[in-house]
């Protein structure tokens, strides 16, 4: 091991001369299983209502639909009004391919390039407390596809809301879901105040973020 | 970047004489302080997170060693590596060796306030890499030569005119020949040609906003969706991060996330929060094959032994520069190195020694707005106090000043001379100026006036009120 390593933990250590390495260790241990969230920000007890007030209010639009018809309707519609010039790029996710897709529509499951215009993902779950969405990389679920294209279509099932993202955390870990490469958080479209603190959508990520709640 | 620090009143002088500056600093003073005002306004929890935010900080910090290896630990068994460096120097070596041994060119970055710290972009380009900031108000003052004048809104200090001119400037090359009139069409400009280059990038280095020791992930947090981009399209992902920036639990990074946004832009969250954990997995469709954390000590172990210790409780939001009185007057490149304001004024003299910026401690009032706003309540008037006693222990603040605090400790040790010397002194300023009324020429102070109103005593003392009243 380098001994920058060493100094460094040597250093650290030296200041808490006479302290037990075993109790330390027992300590880290117990903040770790506490299993107690600090104090969580109140919420209304309608965590679905509270996540579309709050998406919206980051400037995600957000449709709500009875069926994977009316969600891929949605999504298409969406695909035609950009004008349908590039390809209308959904997840390699077995889920969506099933769904009713017209013949017309050229959808091709696969992840994104910088050229793509339109792409649609799945999230794992959302977060009412923040409107966010969460999404998981896996084989099924490129990262870039929510960041590459200039508007991001997302299917979020409304059982899958939780309140706040302490639950997430506790339903990973009893799910034995191992931490993907990315698990990232989106709450409405890339953002950026850096010109004379004025707000502009659409900085490196999508101009556009539709949320469909289904 | 060579400090500039010890020039710090020559600095703000010509600060406080910039018309565009003081352009740039009045908007921004307004914008920062309503957005965090309102986002805090509906947020009543935010004492009690506060309370908590200090309490994980503080487990972590006293356990910071056992951390630190259990976070090593998580990033190896994810396939990711971890590097030690115990200043910069070591740190950017470490990332030049990465860069040699991946063999890359090209270098997209995402905002690191401890890559600023460590000076790693003109190492990379000595080396003769090719290196691209991706935030947007990072590549505007990349593309004007200059350091970040705020932790979180590097580009404060410029108005559009001057961005929209930098670009007619640079980016002709990429066929700009239009002027850029809006702030959208400088975004968008800044969008097509950085979409380029984060494809093109052979290696991305990102900072951390917290290290998660129980999964070995990294938080990234952007609005533009620029870190992202930078930690999944090269080959290579190089992390860089201070060891302070440790955190137990997902939950804790949880929390002290809700104090990040709130305080820094008045978001209840960033657009994008990502963790990020380990390389690319067997079967993903994209991530980078290397993921590499460097944990970047430079003085910080040493700060954990040290009365400063409260400042490694800090986590970057930029609460205390937007409150602060004197960074709103100058302006962050006044504080002549990478951190400026409150927490600027504690960690530089700490970083570059109490000769380059001891003098930045004594930029302030010790008005104690920084502690107030601070998420994290940290003591930074009596953090400023600490360094202001060492300057003078150590006898480099200037004998004068060395002088005037031991004249001023002999007289307030003996009540009578004091009471006496204030007396006198509350008659004579009293006599120059009404009560109510400034003063705006000081015999004897003219340096002192020339820049500042006094404002005029009741012409009492204390003492005489109290002996006085009904």
């Amino acid at each position: 091991m380098s001994s920058s390593r060493e100094r460094i933990l040597g250093r650290l250590r030296s200041r808490l001369q006479g302290s037990d390495e075993g109790e330390r260790a027992t300590r880290i241990e117990a903040w770790a299983n506490a299993g107690v969230p600090g104090p969580l920000p109140a919420l209304d007890a309608d965590p679905i209502e509270t996540f579309v007030i709050r998406a919206r209010a980051v400037a995600a639009q957000l449709v709500e639909v009875a069926s994977p018809e009316q969600a891929v309707e949605t999504v298409v519609q969406g695909w035609r009004d950009s004008g349908a010039a590039s390809p209308l790029v959904a997840g390699p996710d077995p889920r969506l391919r099933r769904l009713p897709w017209p013949r017309d529509a050229q959808v091709q499951f696969r992840n994104a390039t910088a050229e793509d215009g339109i792409a649609l993902t799945t999230a794992y779950a959302g977060i009412a407390e923040t409107g966010s969405l969460v999404m998981l990389s896996g084989k099924t679920s490129p990262a870039l596809l929510s960041f590459l294209p200039d508007h991001c279509f997302c299917l979020l099932e409304r059982s899958r809301i939780l309140f706040h993202p302490e639950v997430l955390w506790s339903r990973l870990r009893a799910d034995q879901v191992d931490m993907p490469r990315a698990l990232t958080m989106i709450t409405g479209p890339s953002r950026t105040a850096d010109v004379e603190q004025t707000l502009q959508l659409g900085a490196h990520g999508p101009r556009r973020l539709t949320i469909v709640l289904i | 970047m060579r400090p500039r620090t010890h020039d710090f009143k020559a600095n703000a002088a010509r600060a406080l004489l910039d018309d565009e500056l003081q352009t740039a600093l009045a908007r921004a003073r307004g914008g920062f302080v309503d957005k965090r005002a309102e986002a805090l306004a509906a947020f009543p929890e935010f004492e009690a997170l506060r309370q908590r935010g200090r309490e994980i900080k503080q487990h972590t910090l006293e356990h910071l060693d056992l951390y630190l290896e259990r976070f090593e630990q998580q990033v190896q068994a994810k396939g990711g590596q971890v590097h030690w460096a115990c200043d910069a120097a070591e740190a950017r070596e470490i990332v030049l060796g990465i860069c040699r041994e991946s063999g890359a060119r090209r270098v997209t970055k995402g905002k690191s306030m401890v890559g600023e710290e460590m000076g790693i972009n003109p190492a990379l380009e000595a080396e003769g890499l090719e290196v691209v900031e991706t935030d947007l108000g990072e590549y505007i003052i990349q593309l004007a030569g200059e350091p970040p004048s705020h932790i979180i809104a590097p580009a404060v200090h410029k108005t559009r005119g001057q961005i929209a001119r930098l670009f007619r400037e640079h980016h002709g090359r990429f066929g700009l020949t239009a002027p850029l009139k809006s702030v959208k069409a400088i975004v968008d400009e800044a969008r097509q040609v950085l979409r380029r280059r984060f494809v093109e990038a052979d290696l991305g280095i990102t900072g951390a906003n917290f290290l998660v020791a129980e999964t070995g992930s990294m938080v990234l947090v952007t609005n533009e969706g620029n870190g992202d981009l930078t930690a999944t399209l090269p080959r290579t992902h190089v992390v860089l991060a201070g060891i302070e920036k440790l955190v137990p639990t997902l939950e804790d990074s949880s929390l002290l996330l809700r104090l990040l946004g709130r305080n820094a832009t008045g978001q209840a969250i960033t657009a994008y929060t990502s963790w990020l954990t380990g390389p690319k997995r067997p079967g993903d469709p994209d991530g980078p094959e290397a993921f590499h954390v460097v944990l970047v000590d430079n003085g910080r172990s040493e700060m954990a032994a040290s009365p400063l210790m409260d400042m490694l409780y800090c986590i970057r939001c930029g609460a205390c520069l937007n409150h602060c009185p004197v960074y709103g007057s100058v302006g962050g490149h006044a504080y002549g190195w990478v951190y400026p304001g409150p927490m600027g004024s504690v960690l530089t003299p700490w970083l570059l020694g109490l000769d380059e910026a001891g003098v930045l401690a004594d930029a302030s009032s010790l008005c104690g707005r920084c502690q107030e706003v601070c998420p994290m309540g940290i003591p930074l008037p009596d953090l400023l106090r600490e360094l202001r006693s060492r300057s003078r222990d150590q006898r480099i603040a200037p004998a004068r000043s060395r002088l005037a605090v031991r004249l001023w400790a002999w007289v307030a040790r003996r009540p009578k001379l004091y009471r006496i010397a204030t007396s006198s002194a509350a008659r004579l300023l009293g006599w120059l100026g009404r009560p109510g009324e400034r003063i705006r020429h000081l015999p004897l102070a003219g340096g002192w006036t020339r820049a500042r109103d006094l404002r005029a005593p009741s012409g009492q003392t204390f003492f005489s009120q109290w002996r006085d009243r009904p």
